[in-house]
């Protein structure tokens, strides 16, 4: 019978979870070798700890069972190196589930990763910011306020400073 | 550039720019290595460079270390973008160690260990940029200059990839990371005795060019023409047993004559003595593929000059 820890959201809800998935994260795993099983979590809202949940339960699944050749050589590769170079997942069907996952607008997305950072689960933190990153790349400034809702507090005069500035990159010289 | 009818706002124009320079030359003093919002107070009555938080917008929730950690994602190109966003994003933007990163992605670790922290490396990347798009203009034929242009402008728009993001792995040459691969194994450096290592018979872990056997802490670097790699008929490639590279067999002749010399070699040399670098074999092979390799006389002229 697998152990269980609860963890309660800021708003008060409980949710019980099995210990390899709540071990994902770091801080938990932590909390709970000073024999803590139940464990408050008052800056991660309901929403917010029912989506990391289903991340971890996925990961952990993953990581516990290396039935398949892809994730088998990951796990034989990672263990064999004391120095990770990469932290992306190496498996494409659970590289396919986070790409899903991460479908999310940014408020949802912002959420996840502040709660992620706060429970110290890296591939979770590593993943949205990389998609945060790929909604930034290639867009023009202006698109990228409008994107994640920003407003341009420069005055007109420190724009034009700015744009000349830099404008090495822009040249073709 | 100014256009007349905005002659007064020059002087605000040029504070501005003023402004601009004194903030990077503040920025290139301190030590960067993490994103510390300025907590300095400015004086002057127009509005301040920094923020300590990004004040709208759904990236105000972010804590400044995970803002900083987005960046890392980006290119150059991206970052001076997110530079003209807002002033919060200019000012994490410019920080110093995203640059550094880029720059040795772009054009490898130039200086010593001692000056990574110190360096201006936004400046730097930026000179050096252009440096090298000068360079292009002055040195390509007209016809292939928007060529090169374009490529020079990619560069700069090449993003560090998900694995290279890891600031730990930047600070720490490949001989480092084996030393320390081989003591989390409890190997020493010296080589094991009596241990002969083969493709066939060990197994290897891989950092970078590098090839540590797992048993002995035994090092194989794998380059172009490595030692180890050996003729597969099948394909008609050299294939290394030990990393599984594959060599194009470039010049038969060359290579047969390289490997008849490498033989007398061997055979002259005392069988106590090293195996001698590439460049000590062969030496009839090595001027052939030379010849073979350069476009005139001129060139091969030149070239000889390098050869012992």
């Amino acid at each position: 019978m697998a152990k269980m820890i609860k963890l309660v959201s800021g708003d008060g809800a409980e949710f019980e979870v099995e210990e390899e998935v709540a071990f994902q994260s770091k801080i938990i795993k932590d909390i709970v070798a000073d024999a803590d099983d139940v464990i408050p979590l008052p800056t991660v809202s309901s929403k917010v700890l029912i989506q990391v949940i289903e991340y971890c339960r996925k990961h952990a699944a993953v990581n516990s069972f290396p039935l398949s050749p892809s994730s088998s050589a990951a796990a034989a590769a990672s263990s064999s190196s004391s120095i990770s170079y990469s932290k992306p997942v190496s498996d494409p069907a659970l590289r396919a589930w986070d790409n899903e996952f991460v479908k999310l607008n940014n408020s949802s997305l912002f959420d996840i990763v502040i709660a992620a950072n706060y429970l110290d689960i890296e591939e979770l933190v590593d993943l949205v910011l990389e998609t945060v990153a790929d909604r930034i790349k290639g867009k023009q400034a202006q698109e990228i306020r409008r994107q994640f809702n920003i407003e341009n507090d420069f005055t007109p005069e420190e724009e034009e400073a700015l744009r000349r500035e830099n404008s090495w990159a822009f040249q073709n010289n | 550039m100014a256009d007349p009818a905005a002659a007064d706002d020059d002087d605000t124009v040029l504070a501005s720019f003023l402004e601009s320079e004194i903030l990077s030359a503040g920025l290139e003093q301190e030590d960067t290595s993490e994103v510390r919002p300025a907590k300095r107070v400015r004086s002057d009555e127009g509005s301040s460079r920094e923020a300590s938080q990004i004040g709208t917008g759904t990236f105000s929730k972010m804590p400044p270390e995970l803002f900083h950690y987005i960046f890392k994602f980006l290119s150059s190109e991206d970052l001076i973008t997110c530079a003209l966003v807002c002033k919060y994003m200019s000012f994490a933007a410019s920080d110093e160690s995203l640059w550094r990163h880029l720059y040795c992605m772009r054009w490898g670790l130039g200086c010593s260990k001692g000056m990574l922290r110190q360096c201006a490396w936004k400046k730097l990347y930026i000179q050096r940029d252009q440096e090298d798009m000068n360079e292009f203009v002055r040195n390509t034929p007209s016809e292939f200059k928007e060529y090169y242009i374009q490529m020079q402008a990619a560069k700069r728009s090449q993003a560090p990839r998900p694995s290279q993001v890891d600031d730990r792995a930047l600070d720490r040459t490949v001989a480092e990371q084996v030393s320390m691969w081989k003591k989390s194994r409890g190997l020493t450096d010296e080589a094991a005795n009596g241990h002969i290592c083969s493709g066939n018979t060990c197994s290897y872990s891989q950092i970078g060019d590098v090839f540590i056997c797992e048993r002995t802490g035994c090092v194989h670097v794998c380059v172009d023409n490595c030692r180890e790699a050996v003729f597969d008929a099948v394909s008609g490639f050299m294939v290394c047993t030990i990393s599984g590279q594959c060599f194009d067999r470039l010049l038969d002749p060359g290579d047969e004559s390289e490997t008849l010399q490498n033989d007398q070699d061997q055979q002259a040399a005392a069988a106590a003595e090293e195996p001698e670098p590439f460049w000590g074999s062969g030496r009839f092979a090595r001027y052939y593929m030379l010849g073979y390799n350069c476009a005139d006389e001129k060139e091969l002229e030149d070239a000889w000059q390098f050869l012992p």
